[in-house]
């Protein structure tokens, strides 16, 4: 009947009776370790400010290094060569020093990560099969995503073998040019269901398509999380040295072995709105168990030039402690996260390996110190260092904290939490509502329930996800910007909120009406408030 | 005669004419128009006075005493006292039994007054009669049983002549007075009371150099038309140099205080001897020098001078159809009867109002009667025939085969004058519904008369009666079918007259048997079809062939607002689910419906998620009715419970509030 339409979209002006009362943000802090990102609106301009970043030679790395440890220096560049396991190229952001010529021969860590775990495999990744262009299952792929040079050579495609479809970016090439020729960007292209998204950095061209519920932004945020990815096994530094002094060259020699981590990276995205959102999910912990964690970590890891130590446990972060002045971005913690995520071979022995965070400087190497602190490893810690000499340093300060951890029962908490399952929908008291997400601005943490039912199974949740995308992408459209979105689909409710200092993206039954649905979301706000100790990082520890 | 001619007679006298004896030298013939009898005495009444009433039946025949000639003889409206008048000074009164035998006796008036003449008497009432004197009336009430008369009322006024008109609460007498005895006074008898109306006096044709003629008697009339009262006047000149007769209608007033206005003046462009007869509320003219009738209805042709109407005939003046007499022939020896032409205005006619014409020769009188079928073909404005049949008494049959006719092929009228005829037709059926509320709302009173009054063409007349050619007739376009419908159906609902659901059927089928779903839809979105629960099956049952009459019913049916049963039952058996719950919801019938037949539904449609929100909805519901989600054992719900559970386990299930 028409009053009871399938579909109605509104944009609540004035709510009869009810109103969203638009308090304080529930998790907000005034003094987070993250830097605050709004969504992936500026992703561009970022970029853009990102190269502009990188002329002036001298990133933050560059400056830690040079406030701490002057003298230190000319040692440090001599012991490049003498390190073969850690990548020769840690230039400090100094790409003038050229006492590295072969750097094209040391070995990538990634691949030399992946040969320890796989040792049968050779350094071509499982994932090329003899999928291409013409195999309906290639073709059936919901998202496809190519990365090639800006002279058209194959660097990564997620199906199908790079090789077999040389062809295929060749025309992807040739339609970027054949843009460019006329002084224009080529954005993207809609054809049917498959929208083909295309970011273009310096020497690099990334190509997205997809014929899921993603939007052209999405797609977008998604390529710059794989161009950072790749960043982060290289730095710009020497991706722009490679292509200065070779055109021509196949990147795939100095990524091969970093494969998986982009497509780990991209499965990620996939199913963890973290990415989405530009924020991160702490675990849940009481706020005196956190702040004991983090005691331990700042009174046991005094140890100079370490920038950030984190605590992770099962892609949750539980702590963050950071280097006064510096912050990090949830995008490079997301690199870290994938990074932990992806290797196995952490969980054999401590690490020691570089990683670029392209956000907090993309022209040079950090150190990580990597290592689990629990028999399950589920409890990861990482100390992020400019210093590349003091891993014996750091693997003192790892088991001082572990120790301390051990004695006050800090990773028996870390792992009760991790089996309690976070928390329940039911736990709110909220009827119709199904599921939300909650993301703090201030912190840029957010949280949300279990997924429990009706999205107990794969394609549930795939079509739940699917759902926040839809609502996200609707709610940060860049030509019709909203801040209540009310939208009544055909299995559920989905109402989404942006204020200052939150965004909240709620599901609810189909049935709900708009002043109940107000009401709950004033409930969930209430709760929120009453957890927010527990579920988000409200104190930033520093050195 | 030929067939072709019987069209062109549209006057006839009825068929069987009430006989009697023709005037002779022994015989008087007289007529009672207030009991419309007729009299025929014989001998003075010594060989027999026979009275013929319009039944057959109430033949009365006795014998009075011959005392000389009879100038006038009545019975009093209860048949019980005849009045007769032999001299011009008394009248002699004779009491009746029930069985109408006499008793032989007579008892007498004399009017006041020495040098008095009785003019004539009336009855106004059973047992009150009027003595109409050239000195004025005389009012007396008759007692029949000490045989006495007493006189209640005397007005004296000088009186010429005197008209008088029986009315069923009275009566109306017009006496002339005057020098030129055009001065009229009008007098209102009714239950025993006189009312002297206001006195008009009505204007003679003046001629110089001559003196102004009288106004005569067999001029004036007073008749009934359209529910008033109305004084005839046949103005032979009515100007000089006018060469043509006219005839002038003066309005009794409503209000007793104003006189009687001029209304109507009827040309009647022809001269001569005239005889005025009032059929169906229509003025009759019959003109014997040409042998022809017009016929005038004062509703119809008027021009206005901005004082009163003059009307002109409606349609040529034309003969009234030979009547042939079945006499027993004189010539041929047995029972032979011989068929006799009947002269037509012959100078023997003498013609009583309303509408009796009676040969005193022939020992004839007639009804005069109108033929409304050969009327039909002689006007040819549709919209004027209409307006002219639905004043008339018994047109309904005519009406509405004009209305078929209208819609044949080859003789098919304009829309635009169908939709006027229809809209005459509507007014005057929505002023019958209108007075049938009224009378509904004011009990009995006044019904009889109002019903009778006039011609209803109601919905399921036109339908049985004009619409059913669409059936029969399978040439007329269904675009002018549609057409006509929405026409009729447009001027229904201008005067707010609900209509009946076979009509929209009618209109419907035709626009699906022309595959017209769009004019369909259309129709209906707009509300040119209202809604109903019988259109709203209808448009169910139209779902195979045109998708959207399943919405279009649904919509329906939530404004009615009558209908919430068949709309759930609609949506369940499409699978609608979210929308019944939103709909049971709406109408706040939540807590009554029965979760069994919406948990079976979602079950059916093997859609998970469905299932999962009306399980979740009733288990809300449950919560909020007992304060506990679980669903009770009468609910009869253990199979869509476990069902549940297999799908989701038994987590999902609302945990039941610890008890407080």
């Amino acid at each position: 009947m028409a009053e009871t339409r399938e579909a109605e979209q509104s944009q609540i002006s004035d709510p009869d009776g009810e109103e969203l009362m638009e308090k304080n943000a529930p998790g907000d802090s005034k003094n987070s370790m993250l830097i605050a990102s709004d969504s992936f609106e500026n992703i561009d301009i970022d970029c853009v400010e990102e190269f502009e970043i990188k002329k002036h030679k001298g990133g933050l790395i560059h400056q830690i290094v040079k406030q701490t440890s002057k003298e230190e220096q000319d040692e440090v560049a001599k012991e490049n060569d003498d390190q073969n396991s850690a990548k020769s190229d840690l230039s400090i952001g100094e790409d003038s020093s050229e006492d590295q010529g072969e750097i094209f021969e040391t070995k990538d860590i990634a691949e030399a990560l992946d040969e320890t775990l796989n040792p049968g495999n050779g350094p071509i990744s499982s994932h090329i099969t003899d999928e291409d262009v013409n195999s309906p299952e290639w073709r059936s792929q919901r998202k496809h995503i190519f990365i090639f040079s800006d002279s058209g050579k194959p660097v990564y495609s997620r199906y199908g073998n790079e090789d077999k479809l040389v062809t295929l970016f060749g025309v992807m090439q040739a339609l970027v040019s054949f843009i460019q020729v006329s002084g224009d960007v080529i954005r993207s292209i809609i054809a049917g269901e498959h929208r083909f998204v295309f970011l273009i950095r310096e020497h690099l061209i990334l190509v997205g398509v997809s014929n899921g519920t993603d939007s052209t932004q999405q797609v977008l945020m998604q390529l710059t999380y794989l161009y950072n990815q790749v960043l982060s096994v290289l730095t710009s530094t020497s991706l722009q040295k490679i292509y200065k002094q070779r055109r021509n060259y196949d990147l795939r020699r100095q990524l091969s072995g970093a494969e998986k981590f982009l497509d780990s990276l991209l499965n990620m995205m996939e199913t963890e709105p973290g990415f989405l959102l530009g924020a991160v999910r702490c675990l849940p912990l009481e706020s005196t168990v956190r702040d004991m964690i983090a005691q331990s970590i700042v009174q046991h890891a005094k140890v100079k030039d370490l920038v950030f130590t984190l605590m992770i446990a099962n892609s949750q972060l539980v702590t963050l402690v950071r280097m006064k002045k510096y912050y990090l971005h949830p995008m490079d913690l997301h690199i870290i996260i994938n990074l932990i995520n992806a290797a196995e071979s952490f969980k054999a022995a401590e690490s020691w390996t570089p990683i670029c965070l392209p956000k907090f400087d993309s022209s040079g190497f950090l150190q990580a110190h990597i290592s689990y602190l629990d028999e399950d490893c589920q409890t990861c810690l990482i100390l992020l260092t400019v210093d590349r000499e003091s891993f014996f340093t750091l693997s003192e300060c790892k088991n001082r904290i572990q120790e301390r951890l051990v004695k006050y029962n800090g990773l028996q908490a870390i792992s009760d939490s991790l089996r309690k399952n976070s928390y329940s929908i039911q736990d709110c008291k909220i009827s119709d509502l199904r599921h939300f997400l909650y993301k703090s601005k201030s912190t840029a943490q957010y949280t949300s329930p279990e997924l429990e039912a009706p999205y107990l199974t794969q394609p549930e949740q795939e079509r739940l996800f699917g759902l926040y995308q839809f609502l996200h992408q609707r709610i940060h459209s860049l030509s019709r910007p909203l801040k209540i979105l009310y939208h009544v689909g055909p299995y559920e409710t989905l109402l989404g909120w942006v204020t200052q200092g939150f965004e909240l993206y709620a599901v609810f039954g189909p049935l709900v009406t708009k002043p109940l649905a107000i009401n709950a979301i004033n409930k969930l706000l209430a709760y929120i408030k009453r957890e927010e100790n527990r579920l988000f990082i409200l104190n930033s520890v520093t050195f | 005669m030929a067939t072709s001619e019987e069209g062109t007679f549209y006057i006839e006298l009825c068929k069987k004419p009430i006989r009697f004896d023709p005037v002779s030298k022994a015989t008087n013939v007289f007529y009672d128009d207030s009991n419309k009898q007729v009299f025929a005495v014989r001998s003075g009444g010594a060989m027999g006075v026979v009275v013929k009433g319009p039944e057959d039946k109430n033949i009365i025949s006795f014998r009075i005493e011959d005392r000389g000639d009879v100038t006038s003889i009545k019975f009093s409206p209860d048949k019980k006292i005849l009045a007769i008048q032999r001299s011009q000074k008394s009248v002699e009164f004779i009491n009746f039994q029930e069985d109408l035998t006499t008793d032989q006796l007579e008892y007498s008036q004399t009017c006041k007054g020495r040098a008095t003449i009785i003019k004539g008497f009336i009855w106004t009432n059973n047992s009150e009669i009027v003595f109409i004197t050239d000195h004025g009336i005389e009012v007396y009430q008759v007692n029949p049983e000490k045989k006495t008369l007493k006189n209640l009322k005397s007005l004296n006024i000088t009186v010429i002549w005197y008209v008088w008109m029986n009315r069923p609460d009275g009566g109306l007498l017009l006496l002339s007075t005057g020098s030129q005895g055009n001065s009229l006074q009008p007098i209102y008898f009714t239950f025993g009371s006189q009312n002297r109306l206001p006195k008009f006096e009505v204007d003679l044709p003046s001629f110089p150099k001559q003196i102004k003629q009288m106004l005569q008697e067999r001029d004036v009339s007073i008749a009934a038309i359209y529910g008033q009262l109305y004084i005839v006047v046949l103005r032979h000149q009515p100007r000089p140099g006018a060469t043509g007769a006219e005839i002038v209608l003066y309005q009794i007033q409503a209000n007793k205080d104003s006189p009687a206005k001029k209304t109507n003046i009827l040309k009647l462009e022809m001269s001569g001897r005239f005889a005025i007869n009032i059929v169906d509320n229509l003025v009759f003219v019959h003109h014997q020098a040409s042998k022809t009738t017009v016929m005038f209805d004062i509703r119809l042709n008027g021009e206005s001078d901005g004082y009163c109407l003059a009307n002109y005939p409606v349609v040529s003046p034309l003969p009234i159809r030979p009547f042939k007499l079945l006499m027993p022939s004189l010539n041929l020896q047995g029972q032979e009867k011989t068929e006799y032409n009947c002269e037509l205005y012959s100078a023997n006619w003498i013609v009583f109002q309303p509408d009796v014409i009676i040969d005193a020769k022939l020992g004839c009188l007639w009804y005069v009667e109108l033929k409304l079928e050969v009327l039909v073909n002689m006007i040819p404005d549709k919209c004027k025939l209409i307006k002219f049949l639905l004043q008339r008494g018994n047109s309904k049959s005519v009406i509405l085969s004009v209305c078929r006719h209208m819609l044949l092929p080859g003789q098919q009228a304009p829309l635009m004058v169908i939709s006027r005829v229809y809209d005459m037709l509507n007014k005057v059926y929505k002023l019958f519904l209108d007075s049938e509320v009224q009378a509904l709302a004011s009990d009995i009173y006044h019904r009889q008369e109002r019903t009778s009054r006039c011609v209803i063409i109601d919905q399921s007349d036109m339908y049985s009666n004009v619409f059913s050619i669409f059936e029969d007739n399978k040439d007329i376009p269904y675009k002018f079918r549609v057409a006509v419908l929405i026409e009729y159906i447009r001027s229904l609902s201008q005067q707010d007259i609900p209509v009946q659901h076979y009509l929209y059927e009618l209109v419907i089928n035709i626009l699906v048997h022309n595959n017209c779903f769009y004019q369909l839809h259309q129709f209906l979105q707009y509300h040119v079809l209202s809604d109903s629960k019988p259109l709203a099956c209808l448009m169910l049952s139209l779902e195979s062939v045109y998708p959207p009459a399943h919405q279009l019913a649904l919509d329906m049916l939530k404004r009615l607002s009558t209908a919430n049963e068949e709309i759930i039952e609609v949506l369940l058996s499409k699978q609608q689910l979210l929308p019944v719950l939103r709909f049971i919801r709406s109408v706040g019938i939540t807590d009554t419906v029965s979760a069994r037949k919406f948990l079976e539904a979602a079950m059916n449609t093997e859609d998970n998620r469905v299932f999962y929100t009306v399980f979740k909805f009733f288990e809300q519901r449950n919560s909020r009715l007992r304060s506990n989600p679980r669903f009770q054992p009468g609910e009869h719900c253990e199979q869509y419970v476990r069902h549940f559970e297999s799908l989701f386990g038994t987590d999902a299930l609302a945990p039941i509030p610890a008890p407080t």
